[in-house]
Formats: C-alpha cells, structure tokens, sequence
C-alpha cells in the first residue's frame, strides 16, 4: 500500500488573499494552525508525492474543451495563474513527477477515461493548498483535475469512482502517496451573494464525509447542490474523490463558518487509510 | 459578442458583465484588473442587478444579491 495520507481541505483565494482584512484573527490563526497541523502531517508520512485533486476555475481548461478529469504529467508547474499581490501568494515554479504520473494515470485510464496534461498553470485552486501543505514547494506535486466549474458535470458517482481509481493506482506503485481534496462546501465564490455559507449543509455533509458513507455522500444532485450549496457546492467532487481513496473514517480537525470573508466554509481534514 | 457585451467590455461595467452571464471567477480577475477592490466588486454586481434586472445567462440563477454576508464589508 503505497497512499500514506488522504486529507481534505479548503481552497478560496480570499484565504491568502483576503487574510489582512479579517476581523476575527483568532478564527483565521486557528484556521492556519489547523492547516499546518496537515502539513505536518502529510511530512510525518513520508509522502514522495502529492496528488492534488483540485477544482480548477478555468485557467487552463475552458468551455471549448472541458474535460470531466485530468491528470498532470508535467515536469514541473508555474503558479499562481493569478496575479501575485492579489492572492498574497508570490509566483513559483513546482516540481511535478512526471514518471510516477504516467504510471498512475495508466492506471487510473484502465477504468476512469482521464485526460492528461503536461503543461499546468495553478490556480488558487491548488496554490492557496500548496502555500499551507508544502511552502518550500519541494515536493513533487500530481495535479489532478476535476470540472466543478462548468455544467454537465460528471456524476458524483464517478468522482467517486474516479477516487477508487486513484487508489487502486496508488497501491500499484512503490512511492509513498499522499492525497488531497480542495475545493469548498457550500459557497457562492466571486458573486454578489459571496460570504454566503449554508453551515447546516456543511455539517450535514461533513457527517457524511467523515462518516465515509458513499450512499449518503452520493445522495445530492447537482440542482439540490446549486439550491442550498451555491455552485461552489459543485466541487464537492473533491471531497468525495478523496474520501473514496482513503476507504476510512475521516476525522474533522476544523470547521467554520464564521469567516465569510474567506467566502467559504473553512474546512481542514484528513482520513484514515485503509 | 452581441453589441451589449461589447459595451459591457468596453465600458468596464462589471455589473452589466455580471448579469449577462460572466463566470464569476473570471469576471473577479478583471475587476482586479482594472484596480477595482474586492468588496466594490461585489457591490458592482449588486448595482448591476438592481440596474439591469436578474442574471440573464449562466450558472448563475439569481438566489440574492443585495445582501452582504461579511461584517469587514459592512464595516467598510
């Protein structure tokens, strides 16, 4: 068994980028510590590599060519896509794996039809994790994609089904994995109704997450989804890709609602590997 | 592009994008771009709807919008 860590965690750009406005320092330093406390984490394991399952916003992929999920294979990455002083996150060159990456996505190819890509700007979507997870940005990162952005979206069952994929990768391999879901849960990022959290919803699915029950993980649909999750509820995805890698109980280190200004749920977690 | 998106573009006028159906995660990026802060980004597309109607195409459904949900920018 060569998948050594599986997490969770958040990902809004305002997290880096909005930090110097909040009011509530001691929340968002609760948040960072907790965020840290992965970081540690996922060092402790002896991971050789980290696979990022993210939700890209559509800095590489666009509605003329939306692939359902994607598998980097690069050498090595540049991020952020954004500019630097507005997500608080200096540009950097990221090492990729491209060898352990090709190997994975064979694979993963053998049940869940993945495009592939060498060439990867990161968004916030893998950078504002990336900051927290790795900060010397020395270790080998795998980027993978799933299309939480523009509908049709793929089922949740395949993204399940995508995260059974990535482990049974994982497991055929000889180097040390780690695996992390980013992405939020209910929020409205980057419109008029941003700050909105639905934190009953989160909870809700958080028991389910955590709980690594698949019925009731893919127990949505994507019009419920939108009506109480907003459409960053979408990238759920993520979560349930890494929950189905993990096989275990997951453990919520930290959740809250109450830094709007972060535009999400903040959310940090990990799962037993099994 | 129809002659109203054109406009849109042209003008900068965030709100009119908003509603007209730009992703959000794009249109935050030319906000930035043209210097405009974070909360004004959001207050431009709460104008935009009060002055141009309900979001006409896209993801985005209208589930509010005149509302802010954060105390830092109330407190703005």
């Amino acid at each position: 068994m060569s998948l050594v860590y599986a997490g969770v965690l958040s990902h809004a750009p305002g997290i880096t980028g909005r930090a110097q406005l909040v009011e509530n320092t001691a929340k968002r330093d609760e948040f960072y510590s907790n965020l840290d406390r992965m970081r540690q984490e996922i060092e402790e394991s002896g991971a050789e590599a980290l696979m990022v399952i993210a939700a890209e916003h559509f800095g590489n992929f666009f509605m003329n060519n939306m692939p359902a999920y994607c598998v980097g294979i690069g050498e090595k990455y540049e991020g952020p896509i954004e500019d630097a002083e507005w997500l608080k996150i200096e540009k950097h060159s990221i090492p990729g794996a491209p060898d352990l990456g090709k190997r994975l996505l064979s694979i993963i190819l053998e049940s869940v039809d993945a495009s592939y890509s060498e060439e990867w700007k990161f968004d916030h979507g893998i950078m504002v994790p990336l900051n927290f997870l790795t900060p010397n940005y020395n270790l080998p990162i795998i980027p993978i994609n799933i299309n939480c952005q523009g509908p049709p979206l793929t089922p949740l069952h395949r993204s399940w089904a995508f995260g059974e994929a990535i482990r049974r990768a994982s497991d055929q391999v000889p180097e040390k994995i780690a695996v992390v879901g980013t992405g939020g849960i209910s929020h409205w990022p980057a419109t008029p109704d941003s700050g909105k959290i639905n934190e009953d919803w989160d909870r809700d699915f958080l028991d389910r997450l955590m709980s690594n029950n698949k019925e009731a993980l893919l127990d949505y649909t994507d019009e419920n989804i939108y009506r109480d999750a907003g459409q960053g509820g979408f990238e759920i995805r993520t979560f349930i890709a890494s929950a189905a890698a993990a096989r275990g109980k997951g453990k919520l280190y930290f959740y809250t609602a109450e830094l709007p200004i972060f535009a999400v749920g903040c959310t940090v977690a990990s799962f037993e590997v099994i | 592009m129809t002659e109203e998106e054109a406009m849109a573009l042209h003008s900068s006028d965030i709100g009119l994008l908003y509603v007209l159906g730009v992703n959000g995660q794009i249109l935050m990026h030319y906000a930035a771009f043209l210097g405009i802060e974070w909360f004004d980004y959001l207050e431009l597309m709460r104008n935009g709807i009060e002055k141009y109607g309900p979001v006409r195409d896209g993801i985005y459904a209208m589930t509010g919008g005149g509302e802010s949900f954060t105390e830092e920018e109330k407190h703005k």
